[in-house]
This record gives C-alpha cells, sequence and structure tokens, in this order.
C-alpha cells in the first residue's frame, strides 16, 4: 500500500489540485464533441500526465513553488475522477447513472472528513483516504454529469448555488489541520477584533496563519476566506500598492510581493484569455447572492426596469472612475509618510476595499447579520469613503433589486473580464438565417444586451457586457441559432423546446 | 378607451341575401372536399379535421367569439378572456365574386372574400361579437372602418419596422389597448394565470405543428400539402376546441412516423412561399399533387408558418407574458407589410436547405402589392444561389387553372 | 428509331415523325374537337403521307392542351420544353438558341435555353389575346382584309404610327377611328404589328434575350411581324424552316430521349 501511495504522490500529486481538475474536466467537456472519445481520452490523459509530471519536477526543485500545490493532495482524488470522467462519453447509455455513484461516495468520504477533522486528526490509512479535495472533486464530477439531464438553466443555478457555498463558506469548512481549525474559532469568537483590521494584518504572503483550501475568489472578507483572494481589483491594488523604488533598490519583501502579484495576473489573465466573462455568469457569488433579490422579485410577478443608455452609461463611468480613485489612492499608499498619511490624507490599504460592497456582503452572507459590523472598520469611515461605501452599497442594491444585473455594468472586474470577450476563445455565435428577429434573447438578458437580437450579418455576437449565463441561447426558439463556442467547437446550441 | 373609428358617417350593415351565390360558395367548398377525399394517403382520422372545416353547425356558441384576421393577433390574449377566436380570412371564390359588386375597386380576392363573407348575413364571420384586425396591409387598415359598421371592430396597428428597440413599446401599448378594448366589451378582466394556461395551450399547438412539418419533410408522401393545411386551418378559421384538436393532431403524427413509403415516391420535393391560401382555394396545391410534385414545407401564414414561432416566457408577471406576446406575434412574423424582407428570405433559404428540397414556388394573389413588389428581390436572390424558382400569381377563380398546370409541369420538367 | 411528336393546338394540330436526326414527315392540319380524334387523325395522316407504318413508329410523345385529355401516345409533356427541345434539332448557323419566341395562335411564350439545350427560365402570356395570333386576326378583320393582305400592307408601310390600346378589344375601336380619320390602312397595318411586338419585346426583355434568338410559332411566317419584333429588340432573329411544327418536333425529340433513357435502341 506504501509503495503505491509513494508512487501516486510523487507522480500524480499535481493533478490533485483542483484547478488543474477544473480544466482537465472543462478540456474534456469541449473536447468529447466531434472525435471519437477512446482518442481523445487517451491523449489528453497522456499529454496532461506528462505536462504535470514535468510541472511537478519543477516544483520539486523550487520547494517555495510547492507550497501552492501543497494543498489538496490527494492522490485517490484522480482515481476517482477518471473513473467518472468517462461517463461524459456515455450520456446515452443505460449505465450512466451508476456513475453517479461515485461523486455521491466522493459526498459521502468529504463529510466523514469534515466530521473527523473537528475530532482529531486521523492517521495512517485514514489520512490517506480523507481528504476536502474529495469534496470539491464530487461535486465538480456530479455538476459535470448532472449537466446532461439537467436543463440549461437549472444547471447553472445549481453551479451558482455551490460556487457560492464553496466559495464564500469554503475557506471556513476547510482548514487544514485541527490546529487551524481552532485558531480559527477563537479569531471568529473574539469579536473585538474588526474584520478589516484582520484581514489587513494577515496579508496573504504570510499564509501559515490562514491555512484553507479553498480560495475564496469575490473577496477577502469571506470569513476566514481562502489564501488566495480572486478579486481583480486587490490584485491590481497590490500592484499599486508596491514601492517600486524599495524594488529597485533590491527588498526582498517588496520583491516577493511582487513576484507573487505578477504571477497571480498572469495566471488571470490566462484564465480570462480562456474563459473570459464567463465566470460572473457562472460563479460570481457576489452576483449569486444579489440575485436572491431577483428571485424573490420574480416570484412575486413584478416588473424589473430596463435601464435607459443614459442609466446603463452611468454605471460604466462611474464604476471606471471610483476604480480609478481607488487605485489613484492606492498608488499613494505607496508613499505615505510615518504617520501614514500622504500630503496630508490619510490613507488605507487596499482602498478600493473599503468602499465595496463586497466587504460589506460577503461578510454578512457568511456570519450571518449583525455577526460583524457590515460597515469598513469605523476608523476609515470618513469623507470619501463614507460616502462611497453608502454610495456603492446603494448602487449594488438597487441594481440587483430593480434592474436584474445592472451592478455588473459597474463592477470593475467585469470590465477587466469583459475586454477578452471578444477575442478569447469563448465566442457567443450566432447563425444569422435562422433568426426569426423575435427578440427574445434581448429581452431575457439581465445585462440588456441589444447585440445579440440586432446582428444581421456577423456571426459573433459577444460583447463587452456578456456574462455568459446563457440565457439566450436558452430561450432561443430556433435550432441552432444561438450557440456558446469554444475556440470553434460549439458547447451549447439553442434548440426549439416548450419552455416557460 | 379613445373610439379609434369616428362614427359620424357610420352606415348600417347590408347584407345581400344572394342564395344562388350561397349556393355556389356551398359547391366550391364541396368540390374542394371530393378533390381532397381523392388524394392517395390520408390520415385516418381525417374526417375529425374535415367535419371541423365544413360542420355548417358552427354558428352555435357557448361563449363570445372574436373575429380576427392574419396571423398577428395574439390568439392566447382572446382565450384567456373566455373567448373563442376565429380566424376570418375567406377563400372562397363565390364570397370574393359578392364582395365586388359592393366594395368596388382593385381591391385583392382575400379582402373582397372577407367582406362577401359579411354581406352574408348568416356566415360564420357575422355570428362573431367583436372584431380584431391588425393594420397588416393598405386593404386590412381600410377595412377595419368598413367592418366596424357591421361588428365593434379593433384596428390592432402594427410597426412599419420590426425594428425592436425602437418600436417594442409601440407595439406592446398597442397590446394593451388591445386588452382594454377587450376587456370593456367582454366586462373581464384579464387574469395572469388564466394568459398563462392559455400560452401554454397555444405553445402546444406551436410544437405539433412544427413536429408536423419536420415529420412531413422526412416522409413528404405521408401527409400530403393539402391535408396539412386542412388539418392546420381547421384549427385557426372555425371555433375549435383545442384540447381535442390537438389529440387528434398527435394520432396524426403518429400515424406519418409509423408511415412506409413506397419506394417509388420520389417526388420532386418543393419549398411554397407567398400569399395567404385560405380553404377552399388550393387550387394551386390540388394541381401541384396532380402534377407529380410534393409540397414538403412552405412558409405560408395559413400554413406551416401559422403557429411556427412559439411564445417564449422567462417571467411571469402580466407585462412580461405581454410584451413576449407581442414579440412573438409582431416580431417574429416574416409577413411582408413591414419593411424588410430577411426574415422571410431567411427562412425561404433555410427551409430550403434543411429540407433537401429541389425548389421554390413563389405565389403570389394577384391585386397584392406587397407580395408582387417582394418578389423582386425573392427571385435575384433566388437566382444568385441557383434555386430554382417558380412564379405564380393567381387569384380565387379556377380559369386559370389549365395555364397553371403548364407552368408548373414545365418547371416541374426542368428539375 | 423512330418516333412521333404530336402538337394538339386549338386551332391547328401538327405531328412530326422523326428518325434520329432526320425529319421523316411533318403535317398540319386543324383540331377536331375533341382532342383524342385531333391526335389520331393528324398521327395517322403523317404516318400515310410518308409511307411509315404506325408500328414502325417506337414512341408518341403529345404536348400542349389536350396533352392528357387525349389519352394517346406514351409521354405527355409541356409545350415548353418540347420548344426547347425542338430548338436543338433547328440551331442556327450562327450558334446556339438560348432564346425561343413563341407566337401562337392564343398565347406567347418566351423561353430561355441554357448551353446545354435545357429549359432556363420562361414566361407565358396565355391569359390575354394582346401580344397572340388572335391579336392580329382580329385586327386583319377589323380593317376587312384577310391575313396574308393585312401582312402586305403592314410591309409596304414606312410612317410609324402609335397605337395607344394595349387590350385587343379597345385597338379594335382605336382602328376604327383611325381609319375614320383616314389614316392609310397600310400605315395602319404597320402600327398594329408594332403593337404586338412592342408587348411580345417587354416580355422578352422581362426574361432575357441571350444570343442566338429563333422565332417561332405561327407568328413567325409573318413577315411584318418578324420586321416590327427585331426594330423593337434591334436584334436579327433566326426564323427556323417550319416555325410551325418545332414544338411538335420537339416533343418527338422527348420521346426518343425517355426511350434512350431506358435503355431502348
Amino acid at each position: 500500500m506504501n509503495t503505491l501511495y509513494t508512487f501516486l504522490a510523487h507522480y500524480l500529486e499535481p493533478l490533485t489540485s483542483c484547478f488543474y481538475l477544473l480544466g482537465l474536466l472543462f478540456l474534456f467537456l469541449f473536447l468529447s464533441r466531434r472525435v471519437s472519445p477512446a482518442t481523445w481520452i487517451y491523449v489528453s490523459l497522456t499529454l496532461f500526465t506528462v505536462i504535470f509530471w514535468l510541472l511537478y519536477r519543477i516544483i520539486e526543485e523550487y520547494p517555495a513553488v510547492s507550497r501552492w500545490t501543497e494543498r489538496l493532495n490527494s492522490p485517490l482524488v484522480v482515481i476517482m475522477v477518471v473513473l467518472v470522467l468517462p461517463a461524459i462519453f456515455f450520456k446515452h447509455s443505460r449505465w450512466y447513472k451508476y456513475f453517479l455513484i461515485l461523486p455521491a461516495l466522493l459526498l459521502i468520504l468529504s463529510v466523514l472528513e469534515i466530521f473527523h477533522q473537528y475530532q482529531e486528526v486521523p492517521q495512517g490509512f485514514a489520512w490517506f483516504l480523507m481528504r476536502p479535495g474529495y469534496l470539491i472533486a464530487g461535486v465538480i464530477s456530479f455538476l459535470v454529469l448532472a449537466h446532461s439531464f439537467m436543463g440549461l438553466a437549472t444547471f447553472r443555478r445549481a453551479t451558482r448555488i455551490t460556487m457560492v457555498l464553496v466559495l464564500i463558506y469554503g475557506g471556513f469548512a476547510f482548514r487544514q489541520n485541527y490546529v487551524d481549525y481552532q485558531a480559527m474559532v477563537e479569531r471568529r469568537v473574539d469579536t473585538g477584533k474588526d474584520l478589516m483590521v484582520f484581514s489587513e494584518t494577515t496579508p496573504v504572503m504570510k499564509y501559515e496563519q490562514r491555512l484553507s483550501y479553498i480560495p475564496s475568489a469575490p473577496c477577502r472578507f469571506s470569513a476566514d476566506g481562502g489564501y488566495v483572494q480572486g478579486c481583480v481589483m486587490e490584485l491590481l491594488q497590490r500592484i499599486m500598492q508596491l514601492n517600486f523604488s524599495k524594488v529597485a533598490r533590491g527588498d526582498t519583501v517588496e520583491m516577493t510581493l511582487l513576484a507573487i502579484a505578477l504571477a497571480a495576473l498572469l495566471a488571470m489573465v490566462v484564465l480570462l484569455f480562456i474563459g473570459a466573462r464567463w465566470w460572473c455568469g457562472w460563479i460570481c457569488p457576489l452576483s449569486s447572492l444579489g440575485d436572491l433579490f431577483d428571485f424573490l422579485r420574480k416570484k412575486l410577478g413584478l416588473p424589473h426596469l430596463k435601464p435607459s443608455h443614459p442609466l446603463k452609461l452611468t454605471y460604466l463611468v462611474s464604476g471606471l472612475s471610483f476604480a480609478g480613485f481607488s487605485l489613484l489612492l492606492a498608488k499613494a499608499y505607496a508613499h505615505i509618510d510615518k504617520q501614514g498619511a500622504f500630503l496630508g490624507c490619510k490613507i488605507p490599504m487596499h482602498p478600493f476595499c473599503k468602499i465595496c460592497p463586497g466587504q460589506q456582503v460577503c461578510p454578512v452572507a457568511s456570519k450571518g447579520i449583525g455577526a460583524y459590523p457590515p460597515l469598513p472598520g469605523m476608523e476609515w469611515l470618513f469623507g470619501f469613503f463614507k460616502i462611497a461605501a453608502l454610495l456603492l452599497l446603494g448602487l449594488f442594491l438597487f441594481g440587483f433589486i430593480t434592474s436584474r444585473r445592472l451592478w455588473c455594468r459597474f463592477c470593475p472586474m467585469g470590465m477587466i473580464g469583459g475586454i477578452f470577450n471578444r477575442g478569447g476563445l469563448l465566442a457567443l455565435k450566432k447563425d444569422v438565417q435562422k433568426c426569426n428577429g423575435c427578440g427574445v434573447c434581448s429581452d431575457v438578458c439581465p445585462m440588456n444586451i441589444h447585440r445579440v437580437q440586432e446582428e444581421k450579418k456577423h456571426n459573433n455576437v459577444s460583447s463587452f457586457n456578456c456574462i455568459y449565463c446563457l440565457k439566450c441561447v436558452d430561450k432561443c426558439p430556433q435550432d441552432q441559432c444561438l450557440s456558446l463556442q469554444f475556440s470553434g467547437k460549439i458547447i451549447v446550441q439553442s434548440t426549439f423546446k416548450i419552455n416557460g | 378607451m379613445d373610439k379609434q373609428f369616428d362614427e359620424t358617417y357610420k352606415l348600417s350593415p347590408r347584407f345581400s341575401d344572394n342564395p344562388e351565390n350561397l349556393k355556389k360558395q356551398r359547391f366550391i367548398e364541396e368540390t374542394q372536399i371530393r378533390i381532397q377525399a381523392e388524394l392517395p394517403i390520408r390520415p385516418t382520422n381525417i374526417a375529425y379535421f374535415e367535419t371541423l372545416m365544413n360542420n355548417q353547425d358552427q354558428k352555435k356558441k357557448s361563449k363570445p367569439r372574436i373575429g380576427y384576421f392574419c396571423n398577428m393577433v395574439p390568439r392566447e390574449i382572446i382565450g384567456a378572456l373566455e373567448a373563442e377566436p376565429v380566424r376570418l380570412d375567406c377563400g372562397n371564390n363565390a364570397a370574393s365574386q359578392v364582395g365586388e359588386e359592393v366594395l368596388s375597386g382593385e381591391i385583392c380576392p382575400l379582402t373582397r372574400a372577407t367582406f362577401g363573407s359579411f354581406l352574408n348575413s348568416n356566415s360564420l364571420a357575422n355570428t362573431c361579437d367583436l372584431l380584431v384586425l391588425p393594420a397588416a396591409c393598405d386593404a386590412k387598415r381600410k377595412m377595419g372602418e368598413i367592418l366596424n359598421d357591421f361588428k365593434p371592430t379593433f384596428m390592432y396597428n402594427l410597426p412599419p419596422e420590426q425594428n425592436f428597440h425602437s418600436y417594442r413599446d409601440f407595439s406592446f401599448r398597442e397590446t394593451l389597448r388591445l386588452v382594454t378594448f377587450l376587456e370593456t366589451h367582454l366586462a373581464v378582466k384579464l387574469s395572469r394565470k388564466i394568459l398563462n394556461r392559455e400560452i401554454k395551450k397555444e405553445q402546444r399547438r406551436s410544437m405539433l405543428v412544427r413536429t408536423l412539418q419536420e415529420e412531413r419533410i422526412k416522409k413528404p408522401a405521408a401527409l400530403t400539402g393539402a391535408d396539412f393545411f386542412l388539418i392546420i386551418q381547421s384549427s385557426l378559421f372555425r371555433p375549435a376546441q383545442l384540447d381535442e384538436w390537438l389529440l387528434e393532431t398527435e394520432k396524426v403524427i403518429d400515424q406519418i412516423r409509423s408511415f412506409q413509403p413506397e419506394r417509388t415516391s420520389l417526388h420532386p420535393r418543393l419549398i411554397l412561399t407567398g400569399a395567404p391560401m385560405v380553404w377552399p382555394n388550393f387550387k394551386l396545391l390540388n394541381l401541384v399533387q396532380e402534377s407529380g410534385a410534393d409540397i414538403v414545407a412552405d412558409t405560408l401564414c395559413t400554413g406551416g408558418q401559422s403557429c411556427f414561432d412559439p411564445v417564449v416566457l422567462d417571467e411571469l408577471g402580466k407585462k412580461a407574458l405581454l410584451h413576449a406576446l407581442t414579440n412573438r406575434y409582431v416580431f417574429a412574423s416574416i409577413c411582408p407589410c413591414f419593411i424588410s424582407q430577411t426574415t422571410r428570405m431567411n427562412r425561404i433559404i433555410d427551409l430550403f436547405k434543411t429540407a433537401g428540397a429541389e425548389g421554390v414556388i413563389n405565389y403570389s394573389l394577384r391585386l397584392c402589392q406587397l407580395f408582387d413588389m417582394e418578389n423582386f428581390r425573392i427571385v435575384n436572390t433566388l437566382k444568385n444561389l441557383k434555386i430554382p424558382y417558380l412564379n405564380i400569381r393567381s387569384d380565387y377563380s379556377l380559369e386559370d387553372t389549365e395555364q397553371l398546370r403548364v407552368r408548373i409541369e414545365a418547371f416541374l420538367e426542368t428539375l | 428509331m423512330i418516333t412521333a411528336g404530336i402538337d394538339i393546338g386549338s386551332t391547328t394540330s401538327k405531328a412530326v415523325i422523326l428518325e434520329e436526326d432526320t425529319i421523316l414527315g411533318q403535317v398540319v392540319q386543324p383540331s377536331r374537337i375533341l382532342p383524342s380524334d385531333s391526335a389520331h387523325e393528324v398521327f395517322e395522316k403523317c404516318c400515310a403521307a410518308n409511307g411509315i407504318e404506325s408500328s414502325q413508329v417506337t414512341a408518341v410523345a403529345v404536348t400542349r392542351y389536350g396533352r392528357r385529355l387525349a389519352k394517346f401516345g406514351d409521354l405527355v409533356i409541356t409545350e415548353i420544353r418540347a420548344c426547347g427541345l425542338g430548338a436543338k434539332l433547328v440551331d442556327s448557323p450562327k450558334g446556339k438558341i438560348h432564346t425561343i419566341i413563341d407566337v401562337g395562335g392564343q398565347d406567347t411564350k418566351i423561353i430561355t435555353l441554357a448551353d446545354d439545350g435545357s429549359v432556363e427560365e420562361f414566361a407565358m402570356n396565355d391569359k390575354c389575346a394582346a401580344g397572340t395570333g388572335r391579336f392580329l386576326e382580329m385586327l386583319a378583320n377589323k380593317l376587312e382584309l384577310n391575313y396574308e393582305e393585312f401582312v402586305k400592307a403592314a410591309l409596304q408601310s414606312d410612317t410609324m404610327i402609335q397605337m395607344n390600346s394595349t387590350c385587343t378589344v379597345f385597338a379594335e375601336s382605336e382602328v376604327i377611328s383611325l381609319l375614320a380619320r383616314g389614316i392609310d390602312k397600310n400605315d395602319i397595318a404597320a402600327a398594329v404589328h408594332n403593337a404586338i411586338a412592342d408587348r411580345i419585346g417587354s416580355m422578352v426583355r422581362r426574361v432575357g434575350q441571350k444570343e442566338v434568338v429563333c422565332f417561332t410559332g405561327g407568328g413567325a411566317r409573318n413577315l411584318a411581324l418578324t420586321k416590327a419584333l427585331e426594330g423593337n429588340l434591334n436584334k436579327r432573329l433566326y426564323i427556323p424552316d417550319s416555325p410551325q411544327t418545332m414544338i411538335a418536333l420537339g416533343a418527338a425529340l422527348a420521346a426518343r430521349e425517355k426511350l434512350k433513357k431506358r435503355g431502348v435502341t
């Protein structure tokens, strides 16, 4: 058993990280459309094993990098997922449903793991079996398998709910060991600790103090969020806050900060090029939480506001202005004096975070109302920050309550993603000859995009604001008119069905 | 609600009770029934549809009856207000002769025939309580005021362009006006839930018509064009019990699916596009059938296109439902009354490719400027795409049957 | 292989007997009331006149009005296809025929052919007498001339008078008023021919007039009409030797092609 484990640990370890898993699943999803499945399984598995074996060798050479991959090391996850993946190709066979036993098993094991975590650290064989990676692999493979019999809208809803749970609560649920968990409980019970202060005093590089498996993508303010904060604004603020004169002088701390920021930036660009703004429509927990209001409104049968062009422009321009100004403040932060002021004004670290509604919504969502003061730390509640924080919260609520996804036209993260919408690998395509002009696509679009309905010549109807929620593809009544394509391969197409 | 028609010069409804003409109308319908009875393969339950189409007893009604025209009036609204919708476009040549005696001028035969049906005091048209007329073409636009002398009429104005963003609100307001008109006259309020239920029923009809069309493309000889039109028109042009009709149509679909084609049934496959062909004016369909060709698909608003687009629902508020109805009925229509004919052209080409057809028959009604003027682009586009086509212009009378036959046969010979 | 083609028109019926590319015989005669009678008669007459036994004829094709009612022959085709096929055998010395103008007694056809001789497009005027031979007949009547005199008169004129009426019936009244004004009969005759040439010409321009343009049918024997039409289209028209029987010739050809397809020699 030990030799097997050693073999797996060495050669398949890199495959255990959930990012690679995601990538692998996604790759299989779109590759399986045309070529013989068996060929693709064989080719992709070999390719991935080789690539990641190489990466693993690199990790071994440079241990510093290994800390990024240590998480989620669970070789057995790989085996489980590899057994599940072929099911994608046998969608129409009777045995398909039996494949669901595997993710079910994974989920049971992960529940056991969580339960065990909070008793005692298991030793030996049990330790080998239980890892939180199971939960992730289980959920993802369940979603992948289930998508073929869920409608597109239901699948997306399931994915979004999962992402909210995983990303906002994930950091809370998954600690590397019991000791860490206890420390976390202490921190949370101590209400004297302001969340803002806490998050700032433990920046990401000091990862030993906050060990978690789950990257908390939207916001560092999810209670006990993960060690990687995926917010683009945070990343940009970090880059802005670097004191480049120190970097030039060879200051190791600053250089490490820069290296980390650049690595994250590179990763972000790659992901964006592959997925563009897709994550806005499928993963972003902030919008999923906001959409709770939309759900309520629909259930009550209330109409929604169709934002006029001036309103949309207002949101866009104010988003850019707020983001730009905050980044300017972040740049100023790099040059604060001993009193923490620049030209006489006190400037906080991560100025955008102070005004962003995320730092009010995420703690409330993950800890409950009233658990933490929802507004930013009292010391920063003045002037620009106070007004802007309330204004932005107001815009957020107004957008989601009355007008579906109007907020997403403000969100700076979305804007960066939107740059890759036309030109990235993901594209929304339309067969103009099949369009009957009914306008349903434009009506259901939560971003109120007109291009998809108006375009009468070209095939590519992706636009800057499109979040790839695929509502238009789902509702379009003409066969094969609208489709989501990844690098030319069709992933989802519109078909005629009685819906509504 | 503001009145659309100023009744200063209102005339009392006039009737022209001409028993000879009524006999002629009946005779034309019976001739068509006879011709269709001789079709080679008919569904076993075709009698249901024939009775629906020819039953003279339909004058009796259990609910208020609303007559409407064209394909652009949302039937679901009428159904949701506990009324039965009946499409009143008339295809009877004798009726058009009667209409011509009163309405002079160069007006299309459909308008003349429809007006002619009102001149008969005992017709189905005169059993309606209210009329809804979309302002689709000039003839219909002016007919509104004329018919208002007979029954309270609502003119449902259409946008000139199917430009979604410029005219979406305009069309929506027209739909609201229609709702107000009907609510006032019927003394019933439109309920969101009942409207949703009606929409679901119509969606079923849309799905069945699409399925019928798809099955006909796969097995053309299983159901002839004339029977296909009969099945669809019996539900639109007569007060039909939609639930029964849906069941019977499903039986027809099952029969088509189990049809085993004979080996020699390789007809030239044709697409039909153009002006409405209303029962009993199936002259062209009969001719094509007799010449040995098969119309596998069509874009006629009285045939395959009538229920082609479904209403797509997203939100369920009353406003959202009415928006969804307007979208489907006004903006998805391929009628030539809108300034651009791109959607119709797309549909013809798409059908031609999907059905693997060999030619297109482009049918226009004499004296209809809209279809005549669209011919220019259709002919040139089809020529550029090397798609064989035949232009036919005719009206309701049977005197040019042989001449049409020569043209159709010559066209088939070129395929 | 010997085949025959029968063209049953409303006034005249024609038959042509064909062996390979040689015409063995052709006959034109007035039609009977029943199409079947016309078909039988004209076929028998053609066979008899050329010493051919009807049993030697392998296949017969029938066309035009009554083609289905005649219940005669092995193949039924439309006169449009027959016309197109006939053009194959009467190729002009100037090149392949791509356009056919067929002016008959009761209808006028314009047919364009592709390079391989198949029918590309066609237009028919069979709903209105204007533009057909009937137009000329009725107006000749009104001028109290018989047909030959009428044509001769038209050829003699060199003055251009414009006639306004497009409808045959109204044209008659116009002719009478021109006569009353003292206009020369020759000039009127020419004007009538120009009027019909105008109508035919506009039909041709609507369909297409690729060279070589062939003029056939009963109207092709009318020199005045030929002259007027050539002037209107600004083209030389090719007239085959026997324009009246071109359709029947085409029918015989169709019968032969069908046999060839079946593998019969």
